[in-house]
């Protein structure tokens, strides 16, 4: 129906029925709707969400991107440059130089030299090491595997070089992303449910009990952190496995992260409390129950998503610097901060710069969650153009 | 009525806008918030501009002192700014930073609905005042101070001295909104742009406040261009009225012409559906049927097409009126005018 | 209707309600003083009518509007609602027995944005008065929601769209539909159309106006634009400072206001014609802070014709020979303007 038909209508009648112009996808679109459009258009925000996206893709598949094993020792490779992988060559779609290394006398480091006349042949989906995707699926396919089967696929592919142990950093990396990335995941779940928890009752039951919870926060917040993790972390029994530690590091962040969560949380309780529609619904008989879950937590769970994915990335440099100070997981774990521990020497600097290959991983994916968390925030805000 | 104060050519306009338009690029598309406005604004007279949410009112306003900021843009259009006796003009679109400096707060000034976003949270209602004149009348400190304090006297604030030295949110709204207007009246400007300056206060505290820039026009001469959606206001104070509908100007003309005889449908159904403290007990007043457009759905032809009464099929929705002038200083855009 | 001989002809009854806030300082919340926001009010709201409240901001209009409601516990004083069944202070019950109560009064509020769920659709905005009281039959639910949005002059189909899709008088339709959803017998309107915009106004008023002859619905209509109370109430209450200062008809109030304020008020609303006389009885200053209150009648610092006795003794609210109500020393020698 078009403007000007209505325009008729109206002027016959005269009632009082709204016009409204044409039903368009807008008019119709639910509140998360609206937001996947807002975030659509941040464009930074769109751009780093799907660098996310493939860092969790990573999460899912680390061993199936990984060309060697990440915890296999093998001296005789240390520290070898990143390889490139060559298109099209003698007949191979991919290839690699062969690379042949002898231990410099003097300086006790391995040389290497590529004999790019010489190819191995490279092929997507090949096989490698055993393992078990996502511990239930036994295979030996990796993205990519050697073509001549009769040949160690664990000596070739080393697209980011090896470290000392001649272990292979791209693989390495790959394991370091899945535990670092799933320490941060599951630390800001429980901080979620934690500070929803608290959140929730300090704002909207407010008075003395919001007064104790909040001194509570305060005093938490008031702890220096580094000392005390120091402390719990000296506190793990010896005996206990890489998964046990792992799963402590996780809970010992989210113990101080949910803090921040909670502010927020109880922040727009206290803002919604007051909103007509909350009112509205009490007025009608709603009970506590419902109003809180139907009506105050939807209206702010894209902040809580937004504020989550702004406080991965703490978690992240938490982990990170906790196991970089040797204060987290320890080898034989992998993680980005067990990595950059390995690259901490003036001598990597100068002669191994692959070692930090790793550090851009953690600046990316980072930065990669900020602007997200950016993006979804602005997207949320209701006040916006649609 | 305005005393003879200064030696000002009456009949000429002060400030003379022709065509403006300044649209807005949103990621939805373009927003023709001021769609090709005209403005006169007389010396020592009142600029009414009435009109509803969305009809561009503030946006023109804010062009005027070219206060628009990213994704909006003033595309095009003159807005000649007159001296005082008339000779020389400059284009407000046309000037250099250090220039629109000098006519921002200093040739023109505007006060604003919310008078705490006008003064700033650490400084004195005083440091403030007296800022605005050093800028722009190269007073010493000692006679800003004293400038400001009288000012404070004229816009009806007991105990100055004291007021000056306190900050804006130790004020009650009232008094607030008097310390802006003598901050945007400090400087002597010439016209004074009020947008929607009484619309969150009390009716007792808007009479006062009206009654207070009627009398600071009559004794310093300035022209007001006041932005209001509250036709009583306007009613109260304008010598002119321009009446908007989606970013155009669809009426204009004396106070008296407008509100006594409107000729646009839009201005007559706005003025009959207001009620008024004459209107009878549980009357119905008739009604404007339908809501404002939204700006980007903005009808084609005359905005209004689609909730006028007198809508002509093929005409009003094809193409937007041209000006038509009823008499003297009454123009209209409506095609039931056109010849 | 039939059943209404035998009730109550005042559906809603207050009697001296009182609304303290404690004002605290320090840690320890010590009290160190009171803001009366309502001090004392009395007044009937008749079955049927409609009862304005004006004032300016500040006076206590929507906090009585919330104590009627039960939004806020009153201080002090009764509220007596007046049903079939029988009288009930709603001042004093027990939220559990109060919530079979509440359908019978429902609110509307000022901001069309605030008042609507962004997260719900106009289904479940509408229908959740429905849904807590017991309607739980999805069809049924449906067919009241489809009743009620185009009894407010809205499209059935507009069921599925969420709030964002409508303009502020839309909403406030939504919102006149939810609060019909129980068939209420008292709406309170807390300044209904202020957040509209003036050509949508009318619309809006129009309709409270063929919902009350249509339903029998009473209204509290609270508001700051006289012009609107004035064309809707058959009775209005002035308020300042948290108590009433006068009662009348519309016609009694604005031809011949006994109080002061009443006058001032009244003079002070800017009339949409060039020719009505601008001299405003201007107020002196603004309204006091109602934690410190000034002494006798609140209203003397403001007012030209306060006397002595003004500032030392409080007047009494009290109903003269000619049947007025109003709380004024000099009402008898004053003759106050009101419409010219």
């Amino acid at each position: 129906m078009t403007l000007s038909s209505l325009g008729k209508i109206f002027s016959k009648k005269n009632l009082p029925v709204e016009s409204s112009n044409d039903v368009n996808s807008i008019e119709l679109a639910t509140q998360r709707q609206l937001i996947w459009r807002r975030f659509k258009r941040h464009r930074l925000g769109f751009a780093a969400s799907i660098v996310v996206v493939l860092f969790y893709v990573i999460v899912l598949f680390a061993d199936f991107l990984s060309t060697a094993p990440p915890v296999d020792y093998a001296a005789a490779r240390g520290y070898m440059p990143p390889q490139g992988i060559q298109l099209f060559k003698d007949g191979h779609f991919l290839s690699v130089c062969e690379v042949s290394g002898a231990r410099n006398m003097e300086s006790y480091l391995m040389e290497y030299e590529a004999d790019c006349d010489n190819t191995q042949g490279i092929s997507l989906f090949g096989k490698g090491y055993d393992y078990k995707l996502w511990g239930i699926i036994p295979t030996n396919r990796h993205i990519l595997g050697m073509k001549d089967e009769t040949v160690d696929p664990n000596a070739w592919i080393h697209l980011f070089g090896t470290d000392k142990q001649g272990r292979d950093v791209f693989s390495r990396s790959m394991h370091a992303t899945r535990v670092s990335l799933t320490i941060g995941l599951v630390g800001v779940a429980l901080s979620i449910i934690f500070g929803i928890f608290v959140g929730a009752i300090s704002g909207y039951h407010g008075g003395m009990i919001d007064s104790i919870l909040q001194r509570v926060i305060e005093i938490i917040r008031s702890i220096p952190t580094i000392p005390l993790y120091m402390g719990l972390s000296s506190a793990f029994p010896e005996d206990w496995t890489i998964n046990q530690i792992y799963f402590m590091i996780t809970v010992i962040i989210s113990l101080f992260a949910w803090t921040d969560l909670a502010r927020v949380i109880r922040g727009k309780f206290l803002a919604m409390k007051d909103e007509d529609f909350v009112t509205a619904a009490r007025l009608n008989g709603a009970k506590t129950m419902r109003i809180v879950f139907i009506h105050m937590l939807p209206s702010f769970y894209s902040h809580i998503i937004a504020q989550a994915s702004l406080s991965l990335p703490l978690m992240i440099v938490t982990e990170t610097s906790l196991s970089f100070l040797g204060l987290g997981l320890r080898p034989p774990a992998v993680s980005y901060g067990v990595l950059l521990k390995d690259a901490q020497n003036v001598q990597s600097v100068a002669n191994m710069p692959w070692l930090f290959l790793p550090a851009i991983l953690v600046v990316l994916v980072i930065l990669a969650l900020n602007f997200m968390g950016d993006g979804i925030r602005d997207a949320a805000d209701p006040y916006q153009e649609v | 009525m305005v005393t003879e104060k200064k030696n000002i050519n009456k009949s000429r306009p002060l400030l003379e806008v022709r065509d403006l338009q300044t649209y807005f690029y949103t990621a939805d598309g373009v927003v023709k918030a001021v769609d090709g406005v005209n403005l006169d604004v007389f010396p020592g007279k009142t600029l009414g501009i009435v009109g509803e949410s969305g009809c561009g009112k503030s946006i023109t306003t804010k062009s005027i002192l070219r206060l628009i900021d990213n994704p909006g843009k003033i595309l095009g259009g003159t807005m000649n700014l007159y001296d005082q006796s008339h000779d020389q003009s400059q284009d407000i679109l046309k000037l250099n930073n250090q220039e629109l400096k000098e006519v921002r707060g200093g040739r023109i000034s505007m006060i604003f609905q919310e008078p705490m976003t006008s003064f700033s949270p650490i400084h004195t209602v005083g440091n403030q005042i007296t800022e605005a004149i050093k800028l722009h009348l190269n007073h010493s400190k000692n006679e800003a101070i004293e400038l400001a304090e009288d000012w404070l006297i004229r816009v009806g604030m007991s105990n100055p001295k004291q007021r000056l030295k306190q900050y804006a949110f130790e004020l009650s709204g009232g008094q607030r909104q008097r310390a802006m207007i003598a901050m945007a009246l400090c400087t002597n400007p010439d016209i004074l742009i009020a947008d929607e300056p009484t619309t969150a206060l009390d009716v007792t505290t808007q009479a006062q406040t009206l009654d207070l820039l009627r009398e600071l026009q009559e004794k310093n001469g300035m022209s007001i261009i006041m932005i209001t959606h509250d036709l009583g206001v306007i009613a109260e104070l304008a010598d002119e009225v321009n009446v908007m509908y989606l970013g155009k100007v669809i009426e204009s003309g004396t106070i008296h012409q407008v509100f006594k005889d409107p000729k646009h449908p839009y201005t007559h159904a706005l003025l009959s559906s207001i009620p008024s403290l004459a209107t009878g007990h549980r009357e119905r007043l008739p009604i404007l049927p339908g809501t404002i457009p939204h700006p980007q759905a903005r009808p084609k032809g005359c905005p209004f097409n689609p909730r006028c009464k007198d809508f002509i099929e093929g005409t009003c929705d094809v193409e937007f009126p041209k000006q038509e002038k009823i008499e003297e200083g009454h123009l209209v855009n409506c095609h039931l005018y056109s010849k | 209707m039939s059943a209404m001989k035998t009730v109550n002809e005042n559906i809603v009854e207050i009697k001296n309600l009182k609304k303290y806030y404690p004002l605290t300082s320090g840690i320890m919340k010590k009290v160190t003083g009171v803001v009366k926001a309502v001090d004392d009010v009395s007044f009937v709201i008749p079955r049927g009518k409609t009862i304005g409240l004006v004032g300016e901001s500040g006076c206590g209009k929507t906090t009585i509007s919330k104590c009627i409601l039960r939004a806020i516990d009153p201080t002090e004083g009764e509220i007596y609602l007046n049903n079939e069944e029988g009288s009930y202070d709603l001042a004093t019950l027990p939220e559990n027995e109060l919530r079979p109560l509440r359908k019978e009064m429902q609110m509307i509020f000022q901001d069309p944005f605030s008042s609507l769920n962004p997260r719900m659709n106009l289904f479940d905005i509408v229908s959740e008065p429905l849904l807590l009281n017991g309607m739980k039959n999805r069809t049924e639910r449906q067919d009241r929601v489809e009743e009620l949005l185009v009894k407010v002059g809205l499209r059935a189909e507009y069921m599925i769209r969420f709030p964002h899709a409508f303009s502020g008088g839309q909403r406030q339709r939504i919102g006149i539909a939810r609060a019909l959803a129980l068939n209420p017998s008292l709406i309170v309107c807390d300044e209904p159309v202020s957040g509209l915009d003036v050509s949508v106004q009318a619309q809006v008023i129009n309709l409270l106006m063929d919902l009350q002859d249509e339903f029998g619905l009473s209204y509290l209509f609270v508001s700051h634009d006289l012009s609107i109370v004035r064309q809707i109430s058959d009775e209005i209450n002035v308020m300042y400072l948290g108590r009433l200062v006068e009662n009348g008809t519309p016609e009694e109030i604005f031809s011949s206001p006994k109080h002061p304020y009443t006058e001032a008020l009244i003079s002070a609303v800017p009339q949409a014609d060039p020719d009505a006389v601008k001299n405003h009885k201007i107020l002196i200053g603004e309204i006091p802070n109602p934690s410190n209150p000034p002494t006798g009648c609140y209203f003397h610092p403001r007012c030209s014709y306060a006397t002595e006795e003004c500032k030392v003794t409080n007047p009494k609210l009290t109903v003269d020979e000619s049947g007025r109500t109003f709380s004024c020393h000099n009402a008898k020698d004053l003759n106050l303007t009101g419409l010219i």
